[in-house]
C-alpha cells in the first residue's frame, strides 16, 4: 500500500478546522470563523494569511456599517486541495483497518 | 486552537466533522433564535388583537371588532425589525447548504402564506358585501386553519433538514392539535358557553387570536427555545 502525501499547509490543526468550516459555507466573516474554530484572533489571522497566501481562501476587507469586516471564501484550488487531503487521509486510515 | 502538525488521521477527521457539525449547529441555533422570536411576537400580537377586537365590536365604524387582525399585516415587518436588532453587532451565520435549504423551505412558506392572507381578505370582503351570508359561509376562505397548516410543516420541514426530531414533532403535533381544536370550535364551545349571550360575543369576536396564541406558543416558541438552547 502506498501512502499518499498530505498536504503539509492543510495538516495543521486550526488552518484544518478554518478550510473545513469554509467547506461547508460558501463564504464566512472573520469573527464567526473565530468563535466557532476557538482560536485566538491573531493566531488566527497569521493562518489564514497562510492559506489566502497559498491560494485556498480569498480574503475580502469591507466594511459592515461603520465596521471593518473580513470575509474569507474558499476557492477552487483550495477545494481541490481539501478534496485531495481527505482522499489521502482515507488511504491511511484503510492501511490502519489492514 | 494551535499550530499542531502532529496530527493522527482520525485526529485530522475528527477536527473536520466537528466543523462541520459546528456549522450545521450555529443553523440550528439561528433558526432556534427565529422561531422563538416570532413566537413571542406572534403571541403578543394575538394578545394585543384579541383585546382590540373585544373592545371594538359595539363601537361601529369600518371593521367593528375586526380592527386586531388588520394587525396580522404587519406582523413580519415587526418580526424582522426586532430580528435586526437582535443580530445587530453579532457574527453573520454564513450561507451553507443546510441554512439554504432553511432560508428557502421559509420564503416558500412566507408567500404562500402572504399571497393566500391578501388573497382571502379581499375574496371574503367582496362575498360579505355582495353576496350576504349565506354565499359567505359557503364560499369564504379560510385563511387561520390554512396558516396553522402551512406554518406546522415549515416546523417539521426544518427539524427534518436540522435532523432534530423534537422540532418535528412539535411542529406536526402542534399544527395538528390546534388545527382540530380550530375546526371542531372545542376551545370556544368549553370556555365561551359559560358566558351570557352578550359577552359570548364580545368573547367570541376574539377567534381566532386563542388559536394562534396556542400555536405560536406550542409550534414556534417552545421549539425554537429548545433550538436555541441545544448543544
Amino acid at each position: 500500500m502506498i501512502y499518499q502525501p498530505l498536504d503539509t499547509l492543510l495538516h495543521a490543526e486550526l488552518r484544518l478546522a478554518v478550510m473545513s468550516l469554509l467547506i461547508s459555507n460558501s463564504e464566512a466573516e472573520f469573527p464567526y470563523i473565530k468563535e466557532q474554530t476557538g482560536a485566538t484572533a491573531g493566531n488566527l489571522s497569521v493562518q489564514i494569511d497562510k492559506l489566502s497566501a497559498a491560494g485556498y481562501i480569498k480574503v475580502k476587507k469591507t466594511f459592515k456599517g461603520k465596521r471593518p469586516c473580513t470575509i474569507c471564501r474558499i476557492t477552487s484550488k483550495g477545494q481541490k486541495a481539501f478534496e485531495a487531503y481527505v482522499q489521502a487521509l482515507k488511504s491511511y486510515l484503510e492501511v490502519g483497518k489492514d | 486552537m494551535e499550530e499542531n502538525t502532529n496530527l493522527t488521521a482520525e485526529r485530522s477527521l475528527e477536527i473536520i466533522t466537528e466543523q462541520i457539525e459546528k456549522s450545521r449547529q450555529a443553523v440550528s441555533k439561528d433558526t432556534g433564535q427565529w422561531l422563538f422570536v416570532s413566537g413571542l411576537i406572534t403571541m403578543g400580537m394575538a394578545v394585543v388583537g384579541a383585546l382590540l377586537n373585544y373592545f371594538t365590536v359595539y363601537k361601529g365604524g369600518l371593521f367593528p371588532g375586526y380592527w386586531g387582525h388588520l394587525l396580522w399585516f404587519a406582523l413580519p415587518l415587526v418580526i424582522w425589525v426586532v430580528m435586526k436588532f437582535i443580530n445587530r453587532g453579532r457574527a453573520h451565520v454564513p450561507e451553507s447548504l443546510v441554512g439554504t435549504l432553511v432560508r428557502k423551505t421559509w420564503y416558500t412558506i412566507f408567500t404562500f402564506a402572504i399571497v393566500y392572507t391578501i388573497f382571502a381578505a379581499v375574496w371574503n370582503k367582496v362575498i360579505a358585501c355582495y353576496y350576504g351570508p349565506e354565499v359567505y359561509s359557503q364560499c369564504s376562505m379560510h385563511v387561520t386553519s390554512f396558516l396553522i397548516l402551512l406554518l406546522s410543516v415549515g416546523v417539521s420541514i426544518t427539524g427534518h433538514i436540522l435532523k432534530k426530531r423534537k422540532l418535528v414533532w412539535f411542529g406536526t403535533l402542534g399544527g395538528l392539535l390546534i388545527f382540530i381544536l380550530y375546526k371542531t370550535g372545542l376551545i370556544a364551545r368549553i370556555i365561551l358557553g359559560f358566558f351570557p349571550m352578550p359577552t359570548f360575543v364580545k368573547l367570541s369576536m376574539i377567534t381566532p387570536c386563542e388559536y394562534i396564541f396556542l400555536f405560536a406558543l406550542i409550534g414556534l416558541t417552545i421549539p425554537g427555545w429548545m433550538l436555541k438552547k441545544s448543544k
